[in-house]
Order: structure tokens, then C-alpha cells, then sequence
């Protein structure tokens, strides 16, 4: 007991919160985050943060968390990963995306299966929504040899009165992420996209469609996107519409994609366009996936068998939210990425990264 | 000869690990923004103090969805039909059937 209080790894600040949480807990290290928003005029935990902390310890068995009475530093001790079947209520100031997300990261590590349902805001302004967890992050964590992952979407709710209920199932449950070979850019094949809308007139979606098609169609590709009209009982508490944009390609089953949700007074048009014009900087800036995604992929990769994995992504993509993770992963595991120059392609990196031989500690007990 | 800056070319794989970088500057000391940066920062007295006052909230923690920089103008332009971000894009996608055949008959 002694040795595992010096060896406590201190972070400091409330950046990056999930992922550092989520590294501690896959690497079995105690962590202590100190000087969170202590300079803010609010300082400390935000709730939706105490609420992924609640989270974390219905997920895990043995965790401790100590809260310092400001609020402004915790110590994490993570247990082992257990899973089960519960639900989780979300604060409404947070979409479900920040709570789902670090839970697929944690997820095919378990000892028993995730059946949980969140309650919450399904979509918000800034975070990814529902349909892109479902199209960019499933097929991703598919690609790492995770299958089997499915998120039913029962309401949706939107800002700011939320009321949507998701369902995240997590069947296959395997020791460690097997290691992954990306180092081509796919060809893409078609571009698809979904459209919904909650508690307003379905014409929305088919003026969001129609915006979209007038942006996409100079790219000669075929566009299909299709309506996702939500009524009644199950379309939550407020009004709110927003589109998805995605690629698909024969080879990769990896996507480009992008999303957004409108705020007040934003007309389906400008939003579509936008978004649309956004899609094809996505597409240009990006090498295997879009920014967003490349995150799960280098945790995935830092804590597959003991080989080397190489990912191939574009320049653009390393910003300094990138080498903060990077930082991060080598804090806990003590491993650091190599990034080449690729001759196939300009603008392109490839990185490198040896596993750590990670071994799912609940699997070997149970 | 004085225009012929020497600029130091830094290895990114050096840089990201060098803990005593901001994260920021390793982006813009890669990607040789870093003169510009030299320059706003020598005559920054005032600006401490500013920086001293003013709360570090601003950060924006988490937002690392990939928006884009430019204005919805400048997005327009960049990719009108007939431009050459376009038609460098173009050259990801896979072309149909009904497109090829098209392209045959233009070319003949």
C-alpha cells in the first residue's frame, strides 16, 4: 500500500478529464488532477464531470475517488473494469457524446458487458451527436477488432430541455485491441448523410438535404443522404434539427464524416451549407480519418499486443489538444509515438507506436 | 543576404515529447510560425500583466471537432466548381459506371 501513494501521477488542470480518467483506468495507475478551474470564478468540477466520475464508478469495481472540499483536486485509484447493466442520468448541459464516448474506450475491457442506457441531451452545438458515434467511432473500434457494438437510439432529445435515451451495448469483450496496419487512403465511393429533426415540421430535414446536395454535387460523386424525422413521445423535450455527413468507400470501412446541430435562429440552409463546405475540408485534411477519431485510434494502438502499429494521418491533424494526448499516453504507459514522412503521399505522416502488450486484467481473474 | 532567414527545422517527434513546450508553440515552432511568435512575445510587459488578470478559462477544453478556420466566404471560393481544391479532391473518388462511360464519350 505504501508504494502506491508515491507513485500517483499528478496532471494538472481540467484538460483533457475523460481521456486521462479513462488512460488511469486501462493502466490500472492511480492519478491526482489538481488546479482544476481554481483560477475561474467558478472553480472546480463541473457537474457533468462529478457526473463521469459517478459513471466511472458504477463501470468499475474498487474505484476511490477523493474529491478535495474546493472541488479543484481529485485523486483517482481505479479498480477493475466490471460493466453490468444500469442506467445513467446526464446532466442536461452536457451531450451524452462526453459520457459514451469514454465508455467505448473502456468498454471491450470489461469483465462483463455494457448494457447501459443514458438519459440526456443527444445532440449538442460543438459535440458529436449520435449518428456519428454510430458511423465513425462503431466502425472504427470494428477496425481494432471490437465488434459488436451497437447504440439504439430509443428518443432523441435535443438542447436545451433534452429528454433522449440511448441504449449502448457492447457484446464482444476481448483481452487487447489487435494491432492495425493503416497506411493507405481509401477512395471514396459515395457520400452519405443523415437529416433529422425533433418537434419541428419534417420539411426541415428535406431543405437541410436539399442545401447539402447543392454544396456536394460539384464533387461529381453520387449523395445520398437520408430524413430522420422524430415525433411525438419520443422525439424529447425541445426542438432541434441537424444533418451528418459521411463518406463511404469499398475498401476501408473507416469514414470521413462530420456533424452539426443547429443553434437558435440558424436557418437548415446555412447550416447544410456550411457544413457541407466543412465536409470537404474534412475530407482534404484528413489522411485515414477525420481529427475527431484519431484520438480512440492512438489509445487503441498504444494499448494493443507488442507490435508495431502504424496509422496513417494527414499534417493538419497534429494541433496541440494532439500532442497533449500524446503527453498524456506517455505519462501513464511510457510509450511514445514515431511520427515518418510517407513517400506515397505529401502532407502525410505515419505513426508509429509499439504496443504495450496490454493484458484485460478483469478477463484473467473471471 | 539579410532576407535569407535561418530558420531551425524542428523534428516533430522531438518536439512533441519535450515537456517544457507548450503544446502550442510545439504546433507553431513545426510548423515555422515561430519568428511571428518571437516577435508579439519580446514586448509583452503590458501583456502579462493583461494575461495575469484575465482567467485562463478561455481555453475551450475538449472542442477538438475538426472546424474549419475559414469564413463561409472564403470556403465558397475555395471550393467553387471549378477550382483546384476541387479538382485535387476529385481525384479521391471513385468514379460510377454511368460517370466513366460519360467521360469516355466527352473525351471522344
Amino acid at each position: 500500500m505504501s508504494n502506491t501513494a508515491n507513485s500517483i501521477i499528478h496532471f494538472s488542470t481540467h484538460e483533457n478529464f475523460t481521456s486521462r480518467l479513462v488512460l488511469a483506468t486501462l493502466s490500472g495507475k492511480s492519478i491526482k488532477i489538481s488546479n482544476i478551474r481554481s483560477d475561474s470564478l467558478n472553480p472546480g468540477l463541473e457537474d457533468y464531470e462529478i457526473s463521469f466520475l459517478r459513471l466511472l464508478e458504477s463501470i468499475t469495481n474498487g474505484s476511490v475517488i477523493e474529491i478535495s472540499y474546493t472541488g479543484t483536486s481529485l485523486i483517482y485509484r481505479p479498480g477493475l473494469i466490471t460493466g453490468g447493466s444500469f442506467t445513467h442520468n446526464c446532466p442536461t448541459n452536457k451531450s451524452i457524446s462526453y459520457f459514451i464516448i469514454p465508455m467505448l474506450l473502456l468498454a471491450p475491457f470489461s469483465k462483463k458487458k455494457f448494457s447501459i442506457i443514458f438519459n440526456g441531451l443527444t445532440s449538442m452545438k460543438g459535440e458529436v451527436g449520435l449518428d456519428f458515434i454510430k458511423w465513425g467511432f462503431i466502425p472504427l473500434m470494428d477496425k481494432f477488432g471490437i465488434k459488436d457494438v451497437e447504440l439504439h437510439t430509443l428518443k432523441r432529445g435535443s438542447y436545451p430541455n433534452a429528454g433522449g435515451e440511448v441504449h449502448l451495448l457492447v457484446n464482444s469483450l476481448i483481452a487487447q485491441p489487435i494491432t492495425i496496419h493503416m497506411l493507405e487512403i481509401p477512395n471514396i465511393s459515395s457520400i452519405r448523410g443523415i437529416a433529422w429533426c425533433t418537434r419541428v415540421s419534417p420539411s426541415v430535414v428535406n431543405r437541410l438535404v436539399d442545401s447539402s446536395r447543392q454544396v456536394l454535387r460539384n464533387t461529381g460523386c453520387e449523395v445520398n443522404i437520408t430524413t430522420d424525422v422524430w415525433r411525438g413521445e419520443n422525439s424529447g423535450k425541445s426542438p432541434g434539427f441537424g444533418l451528418t455527413l459521411f463518406t463511404e468507400s469499398k475498401k476501408s470501412q473507416l469514414r470521413y464524416i462530420i456533424d452539426d446541430v443547429a443553434s437558435s435562429g440558424e436557418t437548415p440552409e446555412d447550416l447544410a451549407e456550411s457544413l457541407s463546405y466543412q465536409f470537404l475540408e474534412i475530407i482534404e485534411n484528413s489522411a485515414a480519418i477525420p481529427r475527431f477519431l484519431l484520438d480512440m485510434a492512438f489509445i487503441f494502438m498504444v494499448i494493443g499486443k507488442e507490435d508495431i502499429g502504424r496509422f496513417i494521418i494527414n499534417k493538419n491533424q497534429i494541433d496541440n489538444h494532439l500532442v497533449q494526448l500524446l503527453r498524456d499516453i506517455k505519462t501513464m504507459f511510457n510509450t511514445e509515438f514515431y511520427f515518418q514522412e510517407d513517400d506515397q503521399y505529401d502532407d502525410v505522416l505515419i505513426a508509429t507506436c509499439k504496443g504495450v502488450g496490454f493484458n484485460n486484467a478483469s478477463k484473467k481473474i473471471s | 543576404l539579410n532576407n535569407i532567414q535561418v530558420k531551425k527545422t524542428w523534428d516533430i517527434n522531438k518536439l512533441i515529447y519535450m515537456n517544457n513546450i507548450e503544446p502550442k508553440d510545439v504546433i507553431s515552432r513545426w510548423r515555422q510560425e515561430d519568428d511571428l511568435d518571437e516577435e508579439n512575445m519580446e514586448p509583452s510587459d503590458e501583456d502579462e500583466e493583461e494575461d495575469f488578470f484575465t482567467k485562463k478559462e478561455e481555453k475551450n477544453i475538449q472542442e477538438v471537432n475538426d472546424k474549419a478556420k475559414l469564413s463561409l466566404e472564403q470556403l465558397k471560393e475555395k471550393w467553387s466548381s471549378d477550382s483546384n481544391s476541387l479538382l485535387k479532391l476529385k481525384k479521391r473518388f471513385f468514379l460510377s459506371a454511368k460517370q466513366r462511360i460519360q467521360l469516355e464519350k466527352d473525351a471522344a
